[in-house]
């Protein structure tokens, strides 16, 4: 089985490109990447078993000549690749919908003339914008962020592929979790950068809100398993839990008993937004086994240099 | 010649059209059309698969279009069992940025269409003798100069057999053959291209605003360049 991943060398990309390269039943794997997030970790870090399947292609999901000529022989794609920023996704609305949504109007144009067998694209828990109860993949999408409204529009270009392609939507939750190609930008990561080496977290709004969560290596292993899943396409959620900032913030100040917390604006209530766990996709991903979060912190610290 | 019929609009001006288009292929002439599979733009569409549906019918797919149009193409494609083609650009969309690096639609709309739209039909004009253009009059001042047969580039004719249909007829001939609409009509939209220069009108809007809202640009190029005039 031939794999490309746009935004292969992404954090994402990082956890997917080591569960791939260890299946037996993948012969190769093309990071499609255009390195536009200084990111390197993918590439660093010793030769592991299956490393000779990978190759990488520094390209643009915008160059359709480019795409084509990596797509042949391709069986799967996960499209990975997207302009993100975080806390706050509304600098330049034209770049969310030049890469997310345009980006992938070109991707699926492309995947559509190839032999590609199964697509499956990460989009965010973002698009369902706010909600204080749990949603499900039911509930109408209303995004607030340039960046969830070009992911949404990014899903409507993937879903005319489900009449052709074994075709799958993974709205997922925020992603944390040390790996290689790890970013510190998103807000777990963000605070336990902090609370290890600042003993002081930086908290937005007045840290009430709630967000969706799925740990690193659970995303990793739950994309990887699609492959051999008996999971039917479609579109689903891939959260593992949902959390309150303030009690991110209580459970490393038990890890780290000095720690401070400050707030930027603490007058602002910003948005919740509670998205229903899908246990029947998590059991068939391979991802049912839920750590306590305290005991993930901990790991996390742990990686840590000192 | 092809005349006018407002009261027997069908069968006049179907039997006009067949028999122009058999004229053409009874001189060895090469034809084809193109659609932007708007609901307005099925009523010529039908009358050539009634005609004859190995005529190639090119969709031009500059890439900016709603995922909804494709998904009508298909359909329509299908319903008629039309010799559909995809034409696609030759310019990369990374390479059609502006200084900005921002796309050419948030600037240069017509550098955007040239690139899109234009460029690509004039090199299936070269390949054909005929095109059969839907245009009609009451779209744009541009569109009411025009004729029905009217020289074209590289030696080539656009034969305009809707000139002289009105919003009335194409109702009509909807109606009478239940055409379906393109899906975002019901939301709102009168007229459907590419999505970044398309919008839903808002009440007291006019309907030529529904593209290219706030530009003085009433045409993609398609109508302009590629015509001899």
């Amino acid at each position: 089985m031939n794999i490309l991943i746009t935004g292969g060398a992404g954090y994402i990309g990082t956890g997917l490109v080591g569960k791939l390269a260890a299946d037996e039943a993948v012969n190769k794997i093309i990071i499609y990447d255009n390195l536009s997030r200084p990111n390197y970790g993918l590439f660093l870090g010793g030769r592991k078993p299956g490393s000779e399947k990978i190759s990488f292609h520094k390209g643009e999901l915008l160059d359709s000549r480019h795409l084509k000529m990596a797509l042949k022989d391709i069986d799967v794609v996960y499209h990975l690749a997207a302009k993100v920023t975080t806390p706050f996704a509304n600098a330049d609305g034209h770049l969310y919908e030049q890469v997310n949504h345009w980006g992938t109007a070109e991707l699926i144009y492309a995947v559509e003339e190839s032999n590609v067998r199964k697509f499956v694209y990460t989009s965010s828990s973002g698009v369902y914008g706010g909600s204080t109860e749990a949603v499900d993949e039911q509930f109408l999408p209303a995004p607030k962020s340039f960046y969830a409204i070009s992911k949404l529009r990014g899903e409507e270009h993937v879903k005319r592929l489900m009449n052709k392609k074994d075709t799958f939507i993974f709205r997922c939750g925020n992603v944390y979790g040390y790996n290689r190609g790890m970013r510190f930008d998103a807000v777990i990561n963000k605070f336990v950068f902090e609370a290890n080496f600042q003993k002081r977290i930086t908290v937005n709004g007045n840290g009430n809100q709630s967000r969706a969560f799925i740990h690193i290596d659970s995303l990793s292993t739950a994309l990887a398993n699609v492959l051999k899943s008996d999971l039917p396409g479609g579109v689903y959620n891939l959260v593992e839990r949902n959390i309150k900032v303030i009690d991110i913030v209580d459970e490393l100040k038990q890890l780290i008993p000095d720690m401070e917390f400050i707030f930027i604006n603490q007058h602002l209530t910003l948005h919740e937004l509670n998205v229903k766990c899908n246990d029947l996709v998590n059991q068939k991903l391979g991802i049912a086994d839920l750590k306590p979060l305290q005991q993930e912190l901990r790991e996390f610290i742990n990686r840590f240099s000192f | 010649m092809f005349v006018k019929s407002w009261f027997k609009p069908d069968r006049v001006t179907f039997e006009e059209i067949k028999s122009s288009l058999n004229n053409y292929k009874a001189q060895g002439k090469l034809m084809f059309t193109s659609s932007s599979f708007q609901s307005h733009s099925l009523v010529m569409l039908h009358i050539i698969s009634r005609v004859d549906n190995s005529i190639p019918v090119y969709f031009i797919n500059t890439g900016y279009h709603f995922p909804e149009t494709i998904l009508f193409r298909d359909q329509v494609t299908d319903m008629f069992k039309l010799n559909t083609i995809d034409l696609k650009p030759e310019v990369p969309k990374h390479m059609q940025m502006d200084s900005e690096g921002r796309l050419l639609f948030t600037s240069d709309p017509d550098h955007c269409c040239y690139l899109n739209k234009t460029q690509p039909m004039d090199g299936i004009l070269r390949s054909f003798d005929v095109w059969i253009n839907g245009v009609r009059a009451d779209q744009s001042a541009v569109r009411a100069a025009m004729k029905v047969e009217q020289p074209a580039p590289y030696n080539t004719v656009r034969f305009h057999p809707m000139l002289d249909w009105n919003s009335k007829m194409i109702w009509q001939y909807q109606k009478e053959f239940n055409l379906p609409k393109h899906p975002l009509e019901e939301k709102g939209y009168v007229s459907i291209g590419c999505e970044p220069c398309t919008r839903r009108l808002d009440p007291g809007m006019q309907e030529r605003e529904a593209r290219w809202y706030g530009l003085k640009k009433v045409e993609c190029g398609l109508h302009t360049e590629l015509v001899t005039k």
